[in-house]
C-alpha cells in the first residue's frame, strides 16, 4: 500500500509540475488564434516527453547516469560542448522567463510592483533551493501546481463544441496564416519537450537513487503523470479556444489567461489560476535553474546534487545561484517575460535534437542497459521523435521570423 | 532626409487615393483590447474579480493598446482606441464600483463592435 501511495504521489507531482509558463503562454495564444485547431499538436509533444522522460528515467535507474554524462561520452567533448552551451543558453532564457511569469502573476494577486515582486521571487527561489529538502521542493511545488485543474474545469463549464474538439485531435494543415500556424506547431511541441524536463528528470533519478527495480515507478511517472499533465495543456487550449476566439480577444498576457478561468467560475477560478501559475512556474524556475546546474557539473564531473550539502558540491550550488541571478538580471533590464518566454521555447526547439539523441543512443546500448535496453516499441516512437524533433529544430526560426512571433 | 520621407509619405497617400485607413491588424487589436476589457468589467459588475486583478490587467491591456495608438492613422480608429483607454484607466482606478464597471462593460462592448467593424 506504501509503494502504490509513493507512485501516486510521484504522479501527481509530475501533473502538478508538467505545466511551465511556456505551456500557459503557447496553449493559450493556440487556443485564441485557432481555437481547437492545434489539439494534436500538444499530443505529439506530449508523447515525446513520455517517450524521452521514461526512457532517461530508465538509462538514470540502470546505469546510475544523468542525461550530461551520456551527452559528453556520446557526442565528444568538442560537440559536447556545443551541446553544452545551446542548453545552458536555453536554461537561462527559460529561466530568466519563468522568473518573470511568478512575478507577474504575484502582481495579479497582490497589485505590488513587478520590480520589487521580481526581487521577492529571487529570494523565496533562493531560500526554497537552499533550504527545502529535494523530495519537498518536488512535492510541494507539484501539489500546489494541481491548482491549474481548474481550467479543466473552466473548459466543461464553457461548454465548447465537443465535435469541433474532436476534431482538433487529427492534424491538419490548418486555416488562417501558414506561417502563424507552423509557428504554433512548433511552439507548441517545444513547450511540451523543453530540455531542461529532461535534464532534471534524469538526474533526479540519479539524486534519489533509482534502479532497476523502481522502473516501473519511472514509466508511471512518464506515463501517467505527463499524459494528465497534458491534459492540463489540453484543457487550456480548449477554454482559451471557447471563450477568447469567439470574441477577437488575443491572449498574449497573463491575466487574460487567468480571465479564461475567471470567467466560467468566478473569483474562486481567479484565485486557484493563479495561486496555480504561481506555483507551476516557480517550480519549472527551481528545475531550470537546477538542470544548469546538474549540466554543467555532470559535464566537467563536478560534485552534483541537492542531496549534498552546499558545501559538499560547491561549483553546483554557485552555478544554480549564478543562474537564478543572471535570469533575475535578464528580467530585470524590462524585457516582456512573455517575450522571452516565446523566444526560449522556439530556441529550445533548436537544440532538442543534441539533447534527446544522445539518450537514444545510450538507451539501446547493451553494454550499459543489459537487460533494459530499449525494446521494438520504445524504439519506433524514439526514432519517429527524433526525426520529428529534427523537422521543428530546422523550421523553428524560420518561422518565427516569418510569422512575426506568431502576431502574423 | 525629413523632407524626402514627408514627400515619399504624401506620394504614398496619393497613389493610395484617399484619406489613412485602419489597417485590419490595427483595428483587430483594439478590439481585442476592447473585448477584453468588456469582459474585465463584466467580472467586476458580477462582483466575482479581485481589486488588484482588476487594476494590474486593466492596466496591462491600457499599455498593450498604447503600442497600437501610436501608429493608428485613420482618426476613427483613433478615437475608439481614446474611448478604450479612458474606459480601462476608470475601470483601473475603481476596480470595486460594480454599477461603473457595468457602465464601462457596455461601453468597451461597444467600442470592440465598432473596432471590428473597422477591420471588416
Amino acid at each position: 500500500v506504501k509503494s502504490v501511495f509513493g507512485v501516486a504521489l510521484g504522479i501527481l507531482a509530475a501533473i502538478g509540475g508538467f505545466v511551465d509558463i511556456g505551456d500557459i503562454v503557447f496553449n493559450a495564444a493556440a487556443g485564441a488564434t485557432f481555437g481547437y485547431e492545434l489539439l494534436w499538436a500538444v499530443v505529439i509533444g506530449v508523447g515525446g516527453i513520455i517517450t524521452y522522460a521514461e526512457m532517461c528515467g530508465r538509462v538514470a535507474a540502470v546505469s546510475e547516469r544523468a542525461v550530461f554524462d551520456t551527452i559528453r561520452e556520446r557526442l565528444g567533448a568538442n560537440i559536447g560542448l556545443v551541446a553544452l552551451v545551446a542548453a545552458q543558453l536555453v536554461n537561462l532564457l527559460t529561466l530568466a522567463a519563468e522568473i518573470g511569469g511568478v512575478a507577474l502573476a504575484l502582481q495579479l494577486l497582490s497589485g505590488l510592483p513587478y520590480r520589487a515582486l521580481l526581487s521577492l521571487a529571487l529570494v523565496g527561489l533562493i531560500a526554497v533551493l537552499w533550504l527545502m529538502p529535494f523530495s519537498w521542493i518536488e512535492r510541494v511545488f507539484g501539489y500546489m501546481g494541481l491548482s491549474l485543474l481548474v481550467f479543466v474545469v473552466a473548459a466543461v463549464k464553457l461548454h465548447p463544441d465537443w465535435g469541433e474538439v474532436a476534431r482538433g485531435f487529427v492534424p491538419s494543415t490548418g486555416t488562417g496564416d501558414a506561417a502563424v500556424y507552423g509557428y504554433f506547431v512548433v511552439g507548441l511541441i517545444g513547450a511540451a519537450m523543453v530540455p531542461y524536463e529532461v535534464y532534471f528528470y534524469s538526474s533526479g533519478a540519479v539524486e534519489e537513487r533509482w534502479r532497476p527495480k523502481d522502473l516501473g515507478l519511472n514509466r508511471a511517472n512518464a506515463v501517467i503523470g505527463y499524459t494528465l499533465g497534458g491534459l492540463l495543456s489540453l484543457s487550456l487550449m480548449i477554454a482559451a479556444g471557447a471563450l477568447l476566439l469567439p470574441k477577437g480577444i488575443n491572449a498574449d498576457l497573463l491575466g487574460t489567461v487567468a480571465l479564461v478561468a475567471q470567467t466560467p467560475l468566478g473569483q474562486i477560478g481567479l484565485v486557484l489560476a493563479l495561486v496555480g501559475i504561481i506555483f507551476a512556474v516557480s517550480g519549472a524556475a527551481i528545475d531550470s535553474a537546477f538542470a544548469g546546474a546538474y549540466n554543467l557539473a555532470q559535464f566537467f564531473g563536478w560534485e552534483w546534487g541537492k542531496y549534498r550539502r552546499p558545501a559538499g558540491a560547491p561549483q553546483f550550488t554557485l552555478t544554480w545561484l549564478a543562474m537564478l541571478l543572471l535570469g533575475f538580471a535578464v528580467v530585470m533590464t524590462g524585457v516582456d517575460p512573455i517575450l522571452v518566454t516565446e523566444v526560449s521555447v522556439i530556441f529550445s526547439v533548436v537544440a532538442l535534437p543534441l539533447t534527446y539523441l544522445p539518450i537514444l543512443l545510450v538507451a539501446n546500448d547493451r553494454a550499459y542497459m543489459g537487460p533494459h535496453t530499449n525494446g521494438r516499441l520504445a524504439n519506433a516512437f524514439g526514432c519517429f521523435y527524433l526525426v520529428v524533433l529534427a523537422v521543428v529544430a530546422v523550421a523553428a526560426v524560420p518561422l518565427m521570423i516569418a510569422s512575426n512571433l506568431g502576431q502574423g | 532626409m525629413r523632407r524626402r520621407l514627408a514627400v515619399l509619405s504624401l506620394f504614398l497617400l496619393l497613389v493610395s487615393g484617399c484619406a489613412p485607413e485602419a489597417t485590419p491588424d490595427q483595428a483587430e487589436e483594439v478590439g481585442s483590447v476592447a473585448a477584453e476589457g468588456a469582459l474585465l468589467a463584466h467580472e467586476v459588475a458580477e462582483g466575482e474579480s479581485l481589486g488588484a486583478f482588476t487594476t494590474v490587467h486593466a492596466q496591462a491591456l491600457a499599455e498593450r493598446l498604447d503600442r497600437v495608438v501610436v501608429v493608428i492613422d485613420d482618426p476613427r480608429l483613433g478615437r475608439i482606441a481614446t474611448r478604450v483607454d479612458a474606459a480601462l484607466e476608470e475601470l483601473a482606478r475603481a476596480p470595486d464600483d460594480r454599477r461603473r464597471a457595468l457602465l464601462l462593460e457596455r461601453r468597451l462592448a461597444r467600442a470592440g463592435e465598432a473596432a471590428g467593424q473597422l477591420a471588416r
